[in-house]
Order: structure tokens, then C-alpha cells, then sequence
């Protein structure tokens, strides 16, 4: 025994106006049996030329069949969501037709930690 | 409120800093919306700029320099012949990823830094097209 162990294989759903959304777990998708499966978010500063910082923040996933999804944003308070993010987490994000990001979750349980005994 | 009150200073040219504001009584320290501003004759030109700036800013309309240019949130005045060159040389590096089909990881990150040197209103058009791009694979890459 363990503990309860929950894989979530990454899931990426477009719709015909570009928006979607996708989500999986990270440990599920960086130890998948495929070598496309990737989830997560960062954040990126730069020097805005003008004294300032430009602050992007960006989830981007492929599923197994390597179908992807991308979105960024600037919105201060979906920056400071995207903080939020651990190790082992479960993320979730929608995107509108301009890759905009909708909505941003992660979810960090010790279910999607790596099984200690899986290879 | 403080907005409509700013606007209603400056056209009463009460940029005068000899000028106070009439204090009729106790704690009457000026109009409602500039209390904690300084009292009586301490508001000068700079500083109303300065107020002025920061409402707008917190309202999302682009506030203005002295002469009439949009003033970047750290303040400096920015050049509209730059921002089009900039803008011109983002949409045709997107033409040209869009044309090859794929952008590496150094690619995407001096895009990405070009873009952060836009105007707002380019900024959030490069970075539309660039995620459209990416969500219809018409651009294979990754942030």
C-alpha cells in the first residue's frame, strides 16, 4: 500500500473559434509513454524599453496525440494565480479565440505525487 | 470623482501654486476626492500631472504627456515612430514564422521580447495573433 494514487493524463480540448481548455497533471504527463505529453504554466519579466517591466504569463499542453494548447496573459490577478503552481500540481486553463487565459487552476494532492514503486 | 475634480482644476487654471483652495472652514481642505493630497496651495503642476497620470492609469486609458503622447506606466513618453517600426517588424516576423511553420525556443523568446517593448494596444495584437498562430498549429512551437 501507498496511499491513493490518481494519474491525470493531459486532456486538450479546441473549439472551432479557437477557443478550449486543457488539463492533466504533470507527473502523469511527464512520465507518460509518449514523448509529446507536457502540461504547465510560467511566467515570464521583461524590460519594457521604457523603465517599466512586461510581466507574461503563459499554460501551454499537448496531449498524447499532440494536440496542443497555449494561452498568456497580462492580467495581474491570473499572474499572481499562476504563482500558485507546485511540483506535483493538476492544472487546468481555458483560453478565448485570442489565447487569452480564462481561467487557471492547479490542484497539489499527494495522489498526483509519483508512486515509489512505479519504474 | 477625483478625475471629474482634476479636470475641473485644470480648467479653471488652478495650476497656480500661489492660488490655495478657498478654505471656508474647518476641515474643509479642499474638494471631496483630494483629501490626504496636502492642504491649501500645495498641489503644483507637477505633481496634479502626476495625479492625473495615475487615475487615468487606473481607469486603462493611456495617459498623455506634456505633449500629447502616451506615457508609458513607468512614465517615460514613448515614440510613435518607434512603436509602428516595432509594430511593423513584429508582424512580419509573425508572417515569417507563420510562413516556415514553426518557431524555436530562441525565436519565440526574442519575439517575445520585442513584444514587450510594444504599446499596449500592439501588444495585446501580436500576442493575439501569435496564440492563434500556436492554437491552430499554424505555428509549431512552445513558450
Amino acid at each position: 500500500m501507498a496511499g491513493l494514487v490518481q494519474p491525470a493524463v493531459v486532456e486538450v480540448t479546441t473549439n472551432a473559434d479557437g477557443s478550449g481548455n486543457a488539463f492533466g497533471n504533470m507527473v502523469t504527463a511527464r512520465f507518460a509513454d509518449n514523448d509529446v505529453e507536457f502540461i504547465g504554466c510560467g511566467i515570464r519579466f521583461f524590460d519594457d524599453g521604457a523603465g517599466g517591466t512586461f510581466e507574461l504569463g503563459f499554460c501551454q499542453a499537448a496531449n498524447s496525440a499532440d494536440e496542443a494548447g497555449f494561452c498568456q496573459t497580462t492580467r495581474p490577478d491570473l499572474l499572481e494565480a499562476m504563482k500558485a503552481t507546485g511540483d506535483y500540481s493538476f492544472i487546468t486553463f481555458a483560453w478565448n479565440p485570442d489565447g487569452e487565459c480564462r481561467a487557471i487552476g492547479f490542484s497539489t494532492q499527494s495522489f498526483y505525487i509519483p508512486d515509489k514503486n512505479a519504474k | 470623482m477625483a478625475i471629474l475634480v482634476l479636470i475641473w482644476m485644470i480648467a479653471g487654471a488652478s495650476f497656480d501654486t500661489d492660488k490655495p483652495w478657498p478654505v471656508t472652514g474647518v476641515g474643509d481642505a479642499g474638494p471631496p476626492g483630494l483629501n490626504g493630497l496636502g492642504t491649501a496651495g500645495s498641489l503644483d503642476d507637477t505633481r496634479l500631472r502626476r495625479i492625473i497620470r495615475e487615475e487615468l492609469a487606473s481607469r486603462g486609458t493611456p495617459a498623455l504627456g506634456a505633449d500629447g503622447q502616451p506615457v508609458s506606466p513607468a512614465g517615460k513618453v514613448r515614440n510613435p515612430v518607434d512603436d509602428q517600426f516595432r509594430k511593423e517588424r513584429v508582424a512580419r516576423q509573425l508572417d515569417h514564422y507563420k510562413r516556415v511553420g514553426a518557431i524555436s525556443p530562441a525565436q519565440m523568446q526574442d519575439l517575445q521580447q520585442e513584444i514587450a517593448r510594444m504599446d499596449r494596444a500592439s501588444q495585446k495584437e501580436a500576442l493575439s495573433q501569435l496564440m492563434r498562430a500556436l492554437n491552430s498549429r499554424q505555428i509549431d512551437g512552445r513558450f
